[in-house]
């Protein structure tokens, strides 16, 4: 009987790991990407893959560009990140966020229309609460880029937006 | 060492319930991102729902925007707290609908697999909540939450077999060296090795693509669940990712009760 049950699962295995063969595909139309939860790839930590960075920057009033900064400052460790991690999880929401617009921009037909994407108008959005956060004012202009996060090379800079 | 299905069924309500009033209590201790100004503003996410199917849209304009949804976190943490103190387990079909409403809004997942696995714990958790705690119902609940957990460990497993930077080491070094924490030394040295490296990296997919065997014995699954929580807690470690070690603790009782399963029936 043992041999039997280590044949079956040698079989499912064999099964699985022709399915994982198989190219990833991501989930479109909005409907199955909002329900993304219900249909799980399990699949966490394949291949190495450049993680995009958010950075932005401060244009004055004459034009002139200030230090491009990253926008999003890694968690600290603490003690009870073992059960409650607030700030951590908000990290890795905000990271797949910015990996989500990324995504977008490589989509020719999302990238014609940018501005109106959702995921777009988040990003601006968390850009402008860390301007506020940093005790930025409503003068100036600002803008916001993604960087390749191992090499620092760029990968997109949006349009300038005014504060 | 035999268990009922009814106690493993309890034991993987009040874990799951755990992992669930932990969630909430995270999203309330940052409920600002959700508000009119926040960075998760309804008014910005709203157009998308449209066009999902009527009830659930619906579902989603009533609960969805600001001061709606830190109640409905507000409930679910006391839902879980009514099953993890009083193991009150009728509360599950309110668990399981609110989770699948807070990954919409967060478009899909804000916590990648630990949404995914959330959403398997309360929907299989809902069977016997909704049809009686029956002989039938905890069985099939549970063979669920076992096939499941299964699933991700090999699924992962097998898709990092596939890759050469796993098998070589240099996969578990970049994911562990970029991690946003930062590394210690020690471990940094350590992971600079390329044979302990190569060692690391295949006993990750070893331990993910050879889960299937917790299946064989109840024995040999308590050994497995071990290496779990130990592959769990380097992640929360490294990586800071303890919504994964909660989620998935809370389905490993499913497994118990599937090698039970297994062992009664192979006699």
């Amino acid at each position: 009987m043992p041999l039997a049950m280590l044949g079956t699962l040698f079989a499912l295995t064999l099964v699985l790991f022709l399915l994982v063969r198989r190219p990833r595909h991501e989930l479109r139309g909005t409907s199955l990407t909002l329900l993304r939860c219900v249909l799980p790839s399990w699949r966490f930590f394949e291949e190495i893959a450049a993680v995009p960075t958010l950075t932005h920057r401060l244009i004055d009033a004459h034009g002139a560009p200030g230090p491009w900064l990253q926008t999003l400052a890694p968690p600290r460790r603490h003690a009870a990140m073992w059960g409650l991690h607030a700030a951590g999880n908000l990290y890795l929401a905000y990271q797949s966020l910015v990996e989500q617009l990324a995504a977008e921009l490589e989509d020719p037909a999302e990238f014609s229309e940018l501005s109106r994407s959702v995921s777009y108008q988040l990003v601006q959005a968390l850009v402008l609460q860390q301007l506020g956060s940093q005790g930025q004012g409503k003068v100036g202009q600002y803008q916001f880029r993604l960087i390749d996060g191992q090499t620092d090379a760029p990968l997109w800079v949006s349009p300038v937006h005014a504060l | 060492m035999a268990w009922t299905g009814t106690e493993l069924l309890s034991a993987s309500e009040r874990l799951s319930a755990l992992a669930l009033l932990l969630q909430s209590l995270e999203w309330l201790q940052v409920r600002g991102v959700f508000a009119d100004n926040g960075v998760w503003r309804y008014a910005l996410l709203a157009p998308e729902q449209r066009v999902l199917p009527v009830g659930l849209s619906l579902l989603c304009r009533v609960s969805l925007p600001y001061p709606s949804f830190v109640a409905l976190l507000g409930l679910r943490c006391v839902a879980a707290a009514l099953v993890l103190f009083l193991g009150e387990s009728r509360v599950w079909p309110f668990l399981c609908i609110s989770q699948i409403l807070l990954c919409v809004r967060f478009r899909g997942a804000s916590n990648g697999g630990s949404d995914s696995m959330s959403v398997v714990l309360a929907s299989a958790l809902s069977v016997p909540a909704l049809f009686g705690r029956t002989p039938l119902a905890i069985q099939a609940a549970l063979l669920y939450i076992g096939v499941q957990v299964t699933l991700s460990y090999a699924i992962a497993g097998l898709a990092k077999l596939r890759q050469p930077e796993w098998r070589d080491g240099q996969a578990l070094r970049h994911f562990v060296l970029s991690s946003p924490y930062g590394v210690p030394d020690l471990v940094r040295r350590m992971l600079e090795l390329p044979a302990l490296a190569r060692a690391l990296g295949w006993s990750v997919v070893a331990f993910e693509c050879l889960f299937p065997l917790a299946w064989l014995d109840p024995r040999v699954c308590l050994a497995w669940l071990s290496c779990g929580v130990l592959f769990h807690t380097a992640n929360v470690l490294a990586l800071g990712l303890n919504r994964f070690l909660w989620a998935w603790i809370a389905g490993y009782p499913a497994l118990l009760a599937g090698s039970e399963l297994v062992r009664v029936l192979s006699g």
